[in-house]
């Protein structure tokens, strides 16, 4: 299922708020995502399938993306794998949510295109911080 | 020890001294020494009595014919040819000397005697005779023509008359014909004494021979076989027999080539061509089929290593070397059997250190993602004003982590149920209940994800199922497992259909659903605690793997099985048949009267070895029809 959430408001106030798709096949881990992006002025963009978020990157044209790596169908490699050879799609910064945290699983995950990695269950103190470190 | 001439008695002496005249170089060999023996010593004794004769011959006779004197002067020669031999060591000019020495004294003697008609001519016999000892063929043909050409002069002399007239006298020739006779029975004497004393030092040493190779044979379990150019069997030693089952004839040209196992003929086929060919020494192992002791058993396979070795180079018409094989054979069938053993052994370390790898990866990720929600949705609370959050809000975000706590308690919970069945803890607790709204309150509880997904969810129950004796949780925990794996496992616009049937004492539970299946290799699988089928780093399938090994314990308990039928890209159909009463379904006089003695339903019930192939509770049969 895919929705649209507009944002509430513009803490910053400095036009248009940035765009984050979320793909994120857990519908609690989904809102808490979206609930905290939105919290820091956010606009979000939601998917629980890989298939559906490329159609969404290429209609929204997000500034950043949440990808879980575990996913029905496709798996968030398979997505990001997509979108970096897509040459429209591929500036599009993809940070990968998920939870294997084995050994491994982070450059295994960063060799496969992500930008960058964060493990659950995540700190929301560092997960802002990697927001703000590609969107500012 | 070998015997030597005259070894006993008063010829001792005589047998000391010819074995020091014996050449040194055929020393080493018992055979050729005993032959140089048999020359020496008779030429040596029987010239020496004649000589020592001679004085007194003259004393009688008085003074010698010219004729007698060349005779006399003759038995000097044997000395002096045993002497040669003594000194060079060469065997057959020896004696082609000594033919031709005891030919020219017959000779001379018979053309003084009166020709071919002489007394003395039939000692041309002794010749070739005498040749015949040295085993020589060459020497025997000298010896025989030197005979021939003897007898041929005396008839040409006599026909061309050219013989001088005989002696007159009867006495002379009566005492000629005497020494001649004497001379010769020594002589003859000398000669049988050597041919005794080499048939019996042959014999001996054959003997010793064969006893060697006697006790070679009966005590060597390997087998000794000499090939061809070809490959083809030439020799196979006795040891085969008890080896191959096998009569060794049976196993000469391509017999052995026929009972080897097909896959390995290449293997063995190489190794001989290499050695063939090559000249190289080649190992190799491979499989030969071995015939039954008794008739009508069937034959089985031994495990053989064969070492090959080149034996001298022959050359072929094409003009490169190719050679003879020698080959050593030894059954090798236990130290195969351990090495495969360990192997398998080996490997199911392996996969279980694999299965163990692979649930602690799945535990981690089912884990942390309930504990993503519980400590984000808190962390956001702790931060309330910052966030700006609504009385709603908190109340929401508290209901979110309750929910992620109890998914979180449900995920352990079935750790530690499997826990249980795998040690045999597990305990049901059996009482009557109505099955239709069990299935129907399942059913419910999973029609909500699959009307999300699109997936139809149908009930099928026979009116004749009403009441079944069973633990009711489990049967729940069962029906669950298998609907969700089923909602799971099916694509948007999919069916799953719950069948409940009686058949006899049995209830007939059925799943089936029109999702993506399950290939052969991992339907025998599936059941196996944390097993996944499609099994990947990217999961695409959520789950912590252990839903199916437990409905497995749980049906082992109720004493029931599980069947699992399914076609990639078609679906899947589990079908569980358990006692519709699983009291009854224990038995057991003694087990009921135990249970009554305790007046509680508790039950305890061993399941024995889940990872135990052989000794699965539930026989699950498992059926997979491939697809075209």
């Amino acid at each position: 299922m895919v929705w649209m959430i507009g944002t509430k408001h513009v803490p910053q106030g400095d036009g248009m708020a940035k765009t984050v798709l979320i793909v994120e096949d857990n519908e609690l881990n989904m809102k808490l995502f979206h609930d905290l992006l939105e919290a820091h002025g956010y606009r979000t963009v939601g998917t629980r399938n890989g298939n559906e978020a490329l159609d969404l990157a290429r209609q929204h044209r997000p500034d950043l993306i949440l990808m879980d790596i575990q996913l029905p169908e496709v798996s968030g490699l398979d997505v990001t794998r997509w979108l970096k050879d897509d040459p429209e799609l591929k500036a599009i910064p993809v940070v990968a949510v998920t939870a294997f945290a084995m050994k491994g699983d982070e450059e295994r995950i960063r060799e496969g295109g992500c930008e960058a990695y964060l493990s659950k269950p995540i700190s929301v103190g560092k997960f802002i911080e990697t927001i703000r470190h590609f969107l500012g | 020890m070998t015997r030597r001439v005259g070894d006993v008695g008063v010829l001792k002496p005589v047998g000391d001294y010819v074995g020091a005249l014996v050449h040194p170089s055929v020393h080493g060999d018992p055979l050729i020494s005993a032959r140089h023996r048999a020359f020496i010593a008779p030429r040596l004794v029987g010239s020496l009595v004649a000589l020592s004769a001679f004085p007194a011959y003259i004393a009688l006779r008085g003074a010698p014919s010219a004729l007698e004197v060349v005779v006399f002067g003759w038995l000097i020669v044997p000395i002096l040819i045993a002497y040669y031999l003594s000194r060079t060591g060469r065997y057959e000019s020896a004696h082609t000397m000594s033919s031709l020495a005891l030919a020219g004294l017959v000779t001379t003697v018979a053309v003084k005697t009166g020709g071919i008609g002489s007394f003395a001519a039939i000692w041309l016999v002794v010749v070739p005779l005498e040749a015949a000892l040295s085993a020589s063929r060459r020497v025997v043909t000298i010896a025989s023509l030197v005979a021939l050409g003897a007898a041929g002069l005396l008839v040409a002399a006599g026909t061309l008359d050219l013989l001088p007239t005989p002696l007159a006298g009867d006495q002379r020739t009566g005492a000629l014909a005497a020494l001649g006779i004497i001379s010769a029975a020594l002589y003859a004497t000398g000669l049988a004494l050597g041919a005794e004393s080499l048939t019996r030092t042959s014999n001996w040493l054959l003997g010793a021979e064969e006893d060697r190779y006697r006790l070679l044979a009966c005590n060597m379990t390997d087998v000794i076989t000499r090939h061809g150019l070809n490959g083809a069997v030439l020799f196979v030693s006795p040891a085969a027999e008890r080896l191959f089952g096998a009569r060794a004839r049976e196993l000469h040209g391509h017999g052995l080539f026929d009972r080897v196992h097909i896959s390995d003929r290449p293997a063995y086929l190489s190794a001989l061509s290499d050695a063939a060919s090559n000249g190289e020494t080649r190992s190799v192992e491979f499989r030969v089929r071995r015939d039954a002791e008794t008739p009508g058993e069937p034959a089985r396979f031994i495990w053989i290593e064969m070492r090959c070795r080149p034996l001298d180079a022959v050359v072929t018409g094409a003009g490169h070397e190719q050679h003879e094989v020698v080959a050593v054979m030894r059954e090798v069938t236990e130290r195969k059997e351990q090495e495969r053993a360990l192997d398998n052994a080996r490997t199911e370390a392996e996969r279980a250190n694999s299965a163990k790898s692979r649930f602690l990866a799945t535990m981690s990720h089912e884990l942390r993602t309930p504990l993503n929600a519980i400590i984000g949705f808190s962390d956001m609370l702790v931060n309330e004003t910052a966030l700006n959050l609504t009385a709603e809000r908190r109340r929401e975000y508290a209901q979110l982590i309750n929910d992620s706590g109890n998914h979180l308690l449900a995920v352990v919970n079935d750790l530690l149920d499997m826990s249980k069945l795998e040690t045999g803890e597990f305990e049901i607790h059996p009482e009557p209940f109505a099955l239709a709204p069990v299935i129907a309150s399942c059913r419910d509880l999973l029609a909500l994800k699959a009307a999300e997904l699109d997936v139809t969810l149908a009930t099928v129950i026979d009116p004749a199922v009403g009441e079944i004796v069973a633990d009711k949780r489990a049967l729940k925990q069962i029906l669950l497992n298998l609907l969700s794996n089923a909602v799971k496992f099916t694509d948007r616009g999919g069916r799953i259909t719950v069948r409940a049937v009686a058949d006899g004492g049995r209830l007939v539970l059925s799943v089936e659903d029109t999702g993506i299946g399950i290939c052969e290799e991992d339907l025998k699988r599936c059941g196996n605690p944390f097993f996944q089928s499609r099994d990947s780093y990217d999961r695409p399938h959520a789950g912590t793997g252990l839903g199916l090994s437990i409905v497995k314990g749980l049906i082992g308990l109720h004493g029931g099985d599980m069947t699992m039928r399914s076609r990639v890209g078609t679906g899947t159909t589990v079908t569980v048949r358990l006692p519709l009463d699983c009291e009854a379904g224990r038995g057991g006089a003694a087990a009921r009267s135990a249970q009554a003695a305790e007046t509680s339903t508790v039950r305890r019930l061993p399941v024995q070895g889940q990872t135990n192939d052989t000794n699965e509770t539930n026989e699950a049969t498992v059926a997979v029809k491939k697809r075209a």
